[in-house]
């Protein structure tokens, strides 16, 4: 035990810095991810009949494949095509992409969740489809996403881990980096899930707090 | 001269392509069976485990249940690299099973969650009618409860086996034996990676999609026992 | 026809191979109050969709303020603010405020700015009963019959020229249901424009100019309040409206 003390001590700052790096990497694919999970629920909602299909494909695609596949291909197959990123660049493209598009289907199961009448009624004062998307529905869709969509950023800040493949420092890199320094393994593994585990607990509380505070009964709540 | 051009580049097709075909089948045929079993095991194991959880969950509660949740929100908080580095490094046992072990950790505390609420569900609706035909609360849960929520339960799990399938991917942190640490070993022994990944891509595909497709058509199925998901 | 607000010109419409609008036939002047009554599938409601273009006809014209409205080269969103609608069910938006919905249109459609917005809408809601506590409620924290008045002042904040009810009453338990209809008597005796879908007979008897019988997807019997209701010719009707009175003499001797 005294190595795990031994290690908060000596590698402190660097484990602190690779987690700013995870939390970085995280956050910016998180948010890409779901402005591209809007644009792509959008696009799905207002599209004709045959992009549909386009965009059902790419989806599938996306979510047919491990994250991990998608990940080496951008990072080690890409520079066949002649393009070459750095770890976090690809990393964050990787993540994004798809977490755009779990999080548009979250977004989609939430859209077809509101009942068509709150449709007809916008329509019925003389919104467009689209206006109504942007200025009514969207406003519901997101109270009721809200759940799926913290549950989505705390799974990206887990899988950032894979970024460990790419050469990445970030927290899983560092932690066998410095395993294999001080043969300390176990510890310095511990060390990092606490962060890991302390991340997602704190999130959590934050985002049900935020839930709670949009609620609006009869929405995401059941009429008592 | 065009001609030419049109030729030359119809013939690296068909060589890229027969290139791919090859390898898809080369990894098929010495991966494929790998990972499915790493799949089918730690889909299991987290049936298993996450079968326990949930009845003690349910029938235990209290305290017992609060505990668990943290357990729970813990295991799914932590990286599945790093699960599967604690036990590969810290059991001292082969990669293989520690892959196994880790994934079918992981894989409880989601199905533990899924089989819960299924059967929470369950029991809002079905339960009291059953006590007031004069069941006992055993037979109850037993004749009644446990039958849908098994059937119930069906979609979400098939899902739960398709993500499952996806993160044995991860196993190749500890140099497990399945399909993509295969496709990346073919890819640096070519120095390409390009069509190693797809066609690991094509195969995960192909089974994800069977899989959906199956449970599409048993959501379909389950609506007329009245069983389907409320969307 | 420089009053006529409204023509609706033999309408179809078919939900897969089920006729469910056979040739309706219907016009408005400015200032006319319509009831339409009927049995359920008798296609009313799909009617009334159809004025407003939520559902598409298959065959037949629509003339709102002698324009072809189902031509399809019309822009549909601006029509429609022009015909107000209210629904069996409200739908008011769930996460807005009753001031927030009759605000919304009158901002994002037809670009108020936010202090005219805010005038109207409270006079709007004042207009239908109403009350500055009622404002900020959500709609899951009002009953049916504020909900329902909130929609009405919702539709008519927009100033439509044609308002379309669908059965706005049958939602309502029946103490409810009386403040809705005396909101909708002021509005017709103040010479709104209305067609109103709608099983409340008394009502009709009071407000409206002309009945129509619809059953099966056809208009039976049409006329004056007194001819269809007190003195139907067609039996279908007369059986119709003989129903519908045993099931009011019941509910009274109940109450």
């Amino acid at each position: 035990m005294t190595n795990l003390i031994d290690i908060i001590v000596n590698y402190g700052p660097s484990l602190a810095e690779a987690f700013k790096l995870t939390l970085e990497l995280s956050f910016i694919s998180f948010l890409l991810g779901f402005l591209g999970g809007i644009a792509l629920a959008t696009l799905n909602l207002l599209s004709p009949k045959h992009l549909k299909i386009f965009i059902r494909i790419l989806i599938d695609l996306i979510r047919g494949t491990p994250m991990t596949v998608q990940l080496f291909f951008i990072y080690y197959a890409l520079p066949t095509f002649g393009i070459k990123l750095d770890p976090f660049i690809s990393a964050l493209i990787a993540m994004s992409i798809n977490s755009s598009v779990y999080q548009s289907e979250y977004l989609r199961t939430a859209i077809n969740s509101i009942p068509r009448t709150q449709w007809e009624a916008a329509l019925s004062l003389g919104f467009t489809k689209f206006s109504s998307w942007i200025h009514i529905v969207i406003h519901q869709v997101l109270r009721i996403a809200l759940p799926a969509l913290t549950n989505e950023l705390i799974y990206i800040i887990k899988f950032s881990s894979i970024a460990y493949f790419v050469t990445l420092p970030e927290l899983v890199y560092v932690a066998e980096l410095i395993g294999s320094k001080t043969f300390a393994y176990i510890e310095v593994y511990m060390v990092v899930a606490f962060f890991y585990i302390t991340v997602a607990f704190i999130l959590s509380e934050i985002m049900e707090h935020i839930y709670k505070k949009l609620s609006v009964q009869g929405l995401t709540t059941s009429l008592t | 001269m065009a001609e030419n051009n049109f030729e030359v580049l119809r013939v690296k097709l068909v060589m890229e392509l027969s290139n791919l075909f090859q390898t898809v089948v080369f990894i098929v045929s010495k991966g494929l069976v790998a990972s499915i079993y790493l799949t089918i095991g730690s889909f299991f194991i987290g049936l298993g485990l996450g079968s326990i959880i949930a009845f003690l969950q349910i029938i235990v509660g209290g305290i017992t249940s609060k505990i668990l949740n943290i357990i729970v929100r813990i295991l799914r908080s932590i990286p599945p690299i790093l699960v599967l580095f604690l036990i590969f490094y810290g059991l001292k046992i082969n990669s293989y099973e520690a892959a196994i072990i880790g994934l079918g950790l992981i894989s409880a505390s989601y199905q533990s969650q899924i089989l819960r609420g299924v059967v929470e569900s369950v029991i809002a609706r079905q339960f009291e009618a059953a006590l007031s035909i004069g069941f006992s609360r055993w037979e109850a849960y037993i004749y009644i409860v446990v039958p849908q929520a098994l059937l119930a339960s069906i979609p979400a799990l098939l899902n739960e086996f398709a993500t499952l399938l996806k993160d044995t991917s991860i196993a190749y942190a500890i140099g497990a034996k399945e399909m993509f640490t295969l496709a990346i070993n073919i890819a640096n022994a070519r120095m390409e990676y390009a069509v190693p990944l797809i066609s690991v891509s094509i195969i995960y595909l192909a089974i994800c999609l069977f899989i959906s497709s199956v449970s599409n058509y048993l959501v379909d199925k389950l609506k007329y026992i009245g069983l389907g998901v409320s969307w | 026809m420089v009053d006529t607000l409204l023509e609706a010109i033999d309408i179809h419409k078919f939900f897969g191979k089920q006729h469910v609008l056979k040739g309706i036939s219907l016009d408005v002047k400015i200032g006319e109050t319509k009831v339409i009554i009927g049995p359920s599938g008798s296609g009313k409601s799909t009617f009334l969709r159809c004025l407003n273009l939520l559902i598409k006809p298959d065959r037949g014209k629509i003339f709102f303020e002698g324009i072809d409205i189902v031509s399809g080269r019309v822009d549909l969103h601006i029509i429609r603010q022009k015909i107000g609608f209210v629904f069996q069910q409200f739908n008011l938006f769930t996460h807005l405020t009753a001031l927030e919905n009759i605000m919304i249109g009158l901002t994002k459609v037809k670009k108020l700015s936010k202090q005219d917005a805010l005038r109207i809408a409270k006079e709007s809601l004042l207009s239908v009963g109403i009350t500055e506590d009622l404002w900020n409620k959500y709609p899951a924290q009002l009953s049916g019959g504020q909900q329902q008045r909130v929609a009405i002042a919702r539709a008519i904040a927009m100033e439509p020229r044609l308002l379309l009810l669908d059965e706005p009453t049958s939602a309502l338990d029946p103490e409810l249901t009386v403040e809705v209809l005396k909101v909708l008597e002021k509005l017709s005796k103040n010479r709104i424009t209305m067609i109103i879908v709608t099983h409340e007979l008394g009502f009709a008897m009071r407000v409206a100019d002309e009945v129509i019988f619809m059953e099966d997807g056809k208009i039976v019997e049409r006329g004056s309040p007194d001819k269809v209701l007190l003195n139907p010719e067609k039996d279908r009707t007369k059986i119709f409206i003989s129903k519908l009175m045993e099931l009011y003499k019941m509910e009274r001797s109940r109450a």
